[in-house]
């Protein structure tokens, strides 16, 4: 039966493709986001995923297979494949055929069916976690291999239910104010408040574990520290950064009850171990060779040294390995894994989903936007010709230096200097991957530059500076591309990025979509050379957005043209203002007719 | 003149049909014929006798009998069953016999059928009484292939022979003549029950051979008998095998070949040596099984509703999307029938995969249909025939749906009811128009709700008992019966894929894939298949618009215009194709399009038509960017070019007349491709311009011109791959300033190629003192050579001391020097 007033398709591929201009779209969106992911939501159809995986997270959450069916029917303008609803079917109905017990020190896997037990215990990738079969419904499993054994118990089809529950910790009152140390009114956003919550699931087995991926700028630190406040108890935090570890730092003291004594510092310089203690990755992955060449973590055993009751994964998506191997063995420690780009190139998010926990809570980018709650951001695409005096090293460079070559172009150099004339009003990031050619645009545009090189006390003092608008142009290499907590700055200028990495891409716009105060826009301008790999890279890493529902606009440099507003169209103007500055001719648009002058 | 056979030459069985049919008015004789499927031509000069004649000699043969007989219901079988078991009846009393299974008027029906297809005839006796002809009867108790009475059978027999069956089978004629022990052995076989006995009591060897002589229809040749059953027949060391029933062959332990022929079942037809054997009609008759009829027979099953917890398989078929596709396949990988016409079993899964379709046999019925629709022609390489296609998919969509129904109805050698369907096996039996339009019937009457999928397989099996595989089917007609089960479900599964009819399915349990159990017709179905045009506003409406993503997606929805999907599909590529199709253009898409003489503009304008939104930015700057890298890089073939050192000289050679044969064409200001040849004719045709051409080697140098010498058969050098490629022109005179340059010795290899260089340029002769090599031997020698080419190392030329071409290396030569003698070149290119 054709609805054609319903706003989706479901795939037999177990996709649904869901209409945003359509009246019941908000409807649909709540009815099918329990139990599927979203996978993109460029502007005019969002594409959920029905897998194995969303299915057994909505049965976790309590929903059940007929209800979701339902949703499907609800919704869909064509009749439901008989296929998806077998799927859906036959994937949530294993949820809760096997459930994970706490039995004394060790762990029992309990089955409701002697013949799925069976089938579970010949497996050959299972047979070397376990410990015995205690019965014709159970098998024993130490505790150590709880995370292993999920995950693999994931990997064949099988999910336990995981009721084992979670060491509580060592308690740590902590709560979040109602006015923070600024003397500023503060609380939860709506969406922040649900996010925790579907974390926090009432402290119940069923909660306690999972990932929130929220836009940057969305304050997913406070969504942390809500989490750290219904836990109440010792919290590890792992951070990208000692800068990073300083921001956090500052936040809890800023935004929670806890003191400057409660909060500890594990990095490089410091080994703190404190209530709430931060650590970066780079310390997780430090390796020691012994006298036989033989490696260890060292600094792994910090996991496992203290009672924590909450492990804090921030960025989560750049979990190394090492700490996957780590978070195996913790699980029964509550673990919040914050993103805003549950992306990784070598897509291992299903082992981010499968150790740390399931995604929790997402929200569509735009949706925020859309809300006030980030920034709304113009994405630009300003492509160069590559210099004439490049071509010839281009044409006979291998790939790897095509791309350097085409990504430090000399005439991306007056494209960053029109474009920060363009915003001389606005909080300017310039961030690249060439140190090179990032210490050129600093000459060029007179301004501080931050690099790895750059000491965290310096970094701290720019990133101040910035802050409180003493400084209104920075330059910045990929140190800035995570956790940097610069909410006026408004507009980026990328000029080179690490080839087509796209949580890059996501990051970096990340950067400016903290709301600002004067309610202005956000606009982030990628400078790509035309024809080249940097283009063909530029792509890749462009995707990410595209499919978040930001919308590339696309303009051609012209040496010697400049950049300015075209048509009387407020594209590249900052702030909404149509005043061009004095020195710049009009631009040609793609697509669009050239201005008469 | 008149064509006359008389009736008595006739067999009697053809006799039998031919007086029935005297009985008939001529009016009638038509009816008969097209009955059977049968044409009664007037033919002049034939009177109706002979007409009669040759229309009986029609309906006897076997085929028109079989296919007579698959023409009947299960109740007409029955009543046919009745008739030949029963019989000589009159109707009155046959209808009343049966009238505890079935109405009257149901009987009468059927009865007048099987008159109409002369399967009844009036009997021979006087009065009404029908009978079943002997010609049918003989297929009916499994004859195939004209009767084999045993009277016929034994009297071809030897009486020696027919002793040792006699013996063998306990008999005792009157007299031990031929006739008498044939008409005993006749008698013996009329004893139902004691053939019948016989049977039963076989062994299991013989009931084998037996039983396989009956299943081809009770006839076989000893050469087939003997493939399937080695061991029929004993070893005859002069023959290869003991086929005659002989004393000694009954000694001992028959074979069971013998053991057959010793019981009378199976005898040697058409005398002793004959390589034929046959079971009588006699035996048969006694092996047919008694009469056996219930209600069942005479009532068609009704329709049993489908189980209440099925629900349909859902999902939206497109099958003139599917088709569009499989087109466009046809259309990029050209592929090739095989020699059976069918598409190729690799590039069907090939297709498949690339499609995303679920199963491959959809992509043979697919392809099939094209074939059978004519969409495609060729046949080393099929391509499309876009402007069928076109008529194809501009038409209203239940038009379309509609030819493809035709289409797939007319297919042969598909097998609805096997997983590979396209028949690539050795099956006998096709199945075709005949089934489909059974299937079809009852697919008509389906209540609205669907039915079960049991009740339909037994509808079919009711409603053509010998098509889909009832019990005894499998004697009446050859080759493979189809299970009524298996052809419901692949027929279901068939009109599915033209979304013509969709499964009922029930769910299954964890682990296991959902059953169907049921069938109803869909919206589509129930317009074409019981013209309820109402359905046709379920459809949904074809729709000619797409969504453009920014992400590069294309997204069609399922009741997209088949035209507009093929548009698309020429610059974008498939990513997803299960209900809604999601395209994505890629530069690869793009530039196979551009290739395709489209434009960018064309694509921009085709999707700004068709799109609900404005076209984002990514796509017009894909679109920008594809178009102008297209062509950057050119490929041609050229055999010869010219170059000249400023524009203007190029400018006038192609201004040039006398140069038109040239058909030179510009690269570049100062380089043209030449299509005229050879080089020298090229370089003759410049100098007839007043041009002085020289030559290029390969590294593009200029060469000098050199010459061969006259009167010798210029062998073309194998001419190193950095050798100076000699220009030849004619011997214009001698150079006098050459002449009296000669003598001055160079030595020294600087010397001495620069001297040989110019020898080459000027086609002097030059005298050398050259090192030589001779079975390890080095001596030294003088010469005068025509040098040819030189390379820098080696020249090539003359000896007109040896009177050969040969090499000589630089750095053997001691010393050379010009003669001040001139050759003439020898050849030419």
């Amino acid at each position: 039966m054709y609805k054609p007033d319903n706003p989706f398709i479901v795939q037999s591929d177990n996709t649904v493709l869901l209409e945003v201009e359509n009246a019941l779209y908000a409807q649909a969106r709540d009815a099918l986001a329990p139990f599927a992911e979203l996978e993109k939501s460029p502007e005019h159809i969002h594409t959920y995923r029905i897998t194995p995986l969303s299915l057994w997270n909505a049965r976790a959450a309590g929903m059940a297979p007929d209800l979701m069916v339902a949703a499907l029917e609800r919704f869909s303008k064509f009749d439901v494949p008989g296929s998806v609803v077998a799927d859906v079917r036959d994937y949530a109905g294993r949820y809760g055929r096997l459930k994970l017990e706490k039995r004394g020190d060790d762990l029992v896997l309990r089955g409701d069916d002697q013949y799925l037990v069976e089938e579970i215990w010949s497996h050959k990738e299972l047979q070397r976690i376990f410990l015995a079969r205690t019965g014709p419904l159970e098998i024993a499993v130490p505790a150590h291999e709880r995370g292993r054994l999920k995950q693999a118990l994931i990997r064949i089809g099988w999910p336990a239910e995981d009721l084992a529950g979670y060491v509580e910790g060592e308690r740590l009152d902590l709560a979040l104010r109602e006015e923070t140390k600024a003397g500023l009114s503060f609380g939860l956003r709506r969406y922040q408040f649900d996010a925790a919550e579907a974390f926090w699931a009432g402290g119940t087995a069923r909660g306690g574990s999972g990932v929130l991926v929220l836009p940057c700028g969305a304050g997913k630190t406070v969504i942390g520290m809500a989490a750290m406040a219904k836990a109440n108890a010792r919290t590890l935090i792992l951070c990208t950064s000692v800068t990073a570890a300083h921001q956090w730092r500052d936040e809890l003291l800023d935004k929670t009850t806890l003191t400057a004594d409660e909060i500890g510092e594990y990095s490089g310089a410091r080994k703190e171990i404190k209530p709430v203690t931060l650590a970066t990755y780079q310390v997780m992955t430090h390796v020691k060779r012994d006298a036989e060449r033989h490696e260890t973590y060292p600094h792994l055993e910090i996991f496992n040294q203290e009672n924590w009751g909450l492990i804090v994964y921030d960025e989560v998506h750049l979990l190394p390995a090492p700490v996957f191997r780590i978070t195996a063995e913790i699980q029964a420690r509550r673990r919040l894994g914050l993103t805003a780009t549950l992306v990784r190139e070598d897509h291992r998010e299903d082992d981010v989903f499968a150790l740390v926990g399931p995604k929790r809570y997402d929200v569509p980018w735009r949706d925020l936007e859309a809300q006030g709650w980030i920034a709304t951001a113009t994405c630009v695409e300003v492509r160069v010709p590559l210099a004439e005096s490049q071509r010839m090293a281009y044409a006979v460079a291998d790939p790897t230096e095509k791309f350097r070559i085409a990504s430090t172009n000399p005439t991306k150099e007056q494209v960053v200097v029109d474009l920060a004339a363009l915003h001389r009003a606005d909080t300017v990031l310039v961030i690249g991957q060439y140190l090179e050619q990032l210490d050129r645009f600093a000459r060029l545009l007179q301004c501080p530059i931050i690099t790895g090189k750059t000491p965290n006390r310096e970094r701290e003092r720019l990133y101040a500076k910035f802050k409180a608008g003493e400084e209104k142009l920075l330059v910045v290499s990929k140190v800035a591309n995570f956790s940097i907590d610069l909410p006026d700055a408004n507009v980026a200028i990328q000029a080179s990025g690490t080839f087509g990495s796209r949580q890059e891409e996501a990051q970096r716009l990340g950067r400016i979509l903290r709301p600002k105060s004067d309610g202005g826009q956000a606009r982030f301008y990628s400078v790509v050379t035309r024809d080249t790999r940097d283009r063909d890279f530029a792509a890749n890493r462009q995707r990410f957005l595209t499919e978040q529902g930001y919308r590339y606009e696309i303009v051609d440099y012209l040496p010697g043209a400049g950049l300015s507003v075209a048509d009387g169209n407020a594209l590249l103007a900052p702030n909404g203002t149509a005043e061009l500055p004095p020195n710049v001719t009009p631009l040609r648009r793609l697509g669009a007719p050239a201005s008469p002058d | 003149m008149a064509l006359y056979t008389p009736v008595g030459w006739l067999d009697p069985a053809t006799q039998e049909i031919a007086g029935a049919l005297t009985r008939l008015p001529e009016a009638d004789l038509g009816r008969v014929a097209a009955a059977r499927g049968l044409e009664l031509r007037q033919i002049s000069g034939v009177d109706l006798p002979t007409r009669r004649t040759i229309l009986a000699t029609q309906l006897v043969a076997l085929p028109g009998i079989q296919l007579a007989l698959a023409e009947l219901t299960h109740r007409d079988l029955s009543v046919l069953q009745a008739v030949w078991h029963m019989g000589p009846l009159p109707a009155k009393q046959l209808v009343e016999r049966l009238q505890k299974y079935a109405a009257a008027a149901t009987v009468q029906t059927s009865l007048q059928r099987l008159r109409d297809l002369l399967l009844v005839i009036p009997a021979a006796a006087p009065g009404d009484a029908l009978a079943v002809p002997a010609a049918i009867g003989a297929v009916l108790m499994g004859r195939l292939g004209g009767a084999r009475p045993a009277q016929q059978t034994y009297e071809a027999l030897n009486s020696d022979t027919l002793g040792v069956i006699c013996a063998a089978m306990g008999l005792t004629p009157a007299k031990p003549r031929k006739q008498d022990r044939a008409q005993a052995i006749v008698a013996a076989l009329k004893d139902g029950e004691r053939v019948r006995r016989e049977v039963t009591a076989l062994s299991k060897d013989e009931r084998d051979v037996f039983q396989g002589v009956l299943e081809v229809g009770g006839t076989v040749d000893a050469w087939s008998l003997l493939q399937r059953f080695p061991k029929a027949a004993g070893k005859n060391s002069y023959y290869g095998y003991e086929l005659r029933l002989t004393q000694n062959a009954w000694r001992g332990n028959p074979a069971p070949l013998m053991s057959l022929q010793g019981r009378g079942l199976i005898a040697p037809y058409g005398g002793d040596w004959a390589n034929s054997f046959t079971v009588p009609d006699e035996v048969l008759q006694a092996l047919v099984p008694p009469l056996s009829l219930s209600a069942a027979d005479f009532a068609e099953p009704p329709f049993a509703p489908p189980p209440p917890e099925s629900r349909p398989a859902g999902g939206q078929p497109a099958p003139l999307l599917d088709l569009a596709e499989c087109l466009h396949f046809i259309d990029e990988t050209h592929p090739a029938l095989t020699q059976r016409q069918l598409f190729p079993r690799p590039a069907i899964k090939r297709m498949a995969r690339q499609l995303s379709l679920p199963d491959a046999p959809y992509a043979d019925l697919l392809a099939s249909l094209a074939l059978q629709l004519k969409l495609v022609d060729g046949n080393a390489g099929l391509k499309v025939r876009p402007k069928r296609a076109a008529e194809l998919f501009e038409q209203p969509e239940i038009e379309g749906r509609s030819a493809l129904l035709e289409g797939w109805k007319a297919l042969q050698g598909w097998r609805d009811d096997r997983d590979e369907g396209l028949d690539r096996g050795d099956a006998q039996f096709d199945i075709g128009r005949e089934e489909r339009e059974t299937a079809l019937t009852q697919l008509k009457l389906l209540p609205d709700e669907g039915a079960a999928l049991a009740s339909f397989a037994a509808r079919l099996s009711f409603a053509a008992p010998l098509r889909f595989g009832a019990a005894g089917a499998k004697t009446l007609l050859p080759g493979d019966s189809v299970s009524p089960e298996n052809f419901a479900r692949g027929f279901l599964r068939s009109l599915a894929w033209l979304g013509l009819a969709e499964p009922l399915q029930t769910s299954g349990t964890p682990g296991t894939p959902p059953e169907t159990v049921g069938l109803r017709l869909t919206p589509a179905g129930r317009v074409l298949l019981r013209g309820e045009a109402a359905a046709e506003a379920e459809l949904p409406p074809r729709t000619e618009r797409i969504i453009v993503q920014p992400t590069l997606d294309i997204l069609a929805p399922p009741n997209v215009a088949p035209a507009l999907y093929l548009s698309l599909r020429d610059f974008a590529d498939l990513r997803g194709a299960s209900g809604m199709r999601t395209l994505t253009l890629t530069p690869a898409s793009l530039r196979r399009a551009l290739d395709r003489r489209a434009t960018p503009a064309s694509i921009r304008k085709l999707l700004e038509q068709h799109s609900d939104t404005s076209l984002p930015p990514t796509v017009l700057a894909l679109l920008d960017d594809v178009g102008r890298l297209h062509g950057r890089v050119r490929v041609g073939q050229a055999n010869y070019y010219i170059t000249v050192d400023e524009p203007h000289l190029l400018v006038e050679l192609m201004a040039d007349r006398r140069l038109a044969a040239l058909k030179l064409r510009r690269l570049s200001d100062t380089v043209a491709i030449c299509y005229g040849g050879p080089i020298g004719a090229i370089l003759e045709a410049l100098r007839g311009a007043g041009q002085m051409p020289v030559a290029d080697s390969e590294a593009g140098a200029a060469l000098r011109a050199v010459a061969t010498s006259a009167g010798t058969v210029a062998k073309a050098p194998a001419a190193p791959s950095r050798a100076v490629a000699p220009a030849v022109f004619p011997l214009d005179g001698e150079d006098e300033e050459l002449l009296t340059e000669g003598g001055g010795k160079a030595r020294g290899i600087q010397a001495v190629i620069g001297l040989l260089e110019d020898a080459v340029a000027r086609r002097a002769v030059v005298e050398m003192q050259y090192r030589g090599k001779t079975n390890g031997v080095e001596r030294t020698s003088k010469r005068e050579v025509e040098i040819e080419t030189f390379d820098g190392e080696t020249a090539y030329g003359y000896d007109r001391s040896t009177g050969r071409h040969r090499q000589f290396k630089v750095e053997r030569v001691d010393w050379a020097r010009l003669t001040g003698q001139r050759f003439r070149p020898g050849y030419n290119y």
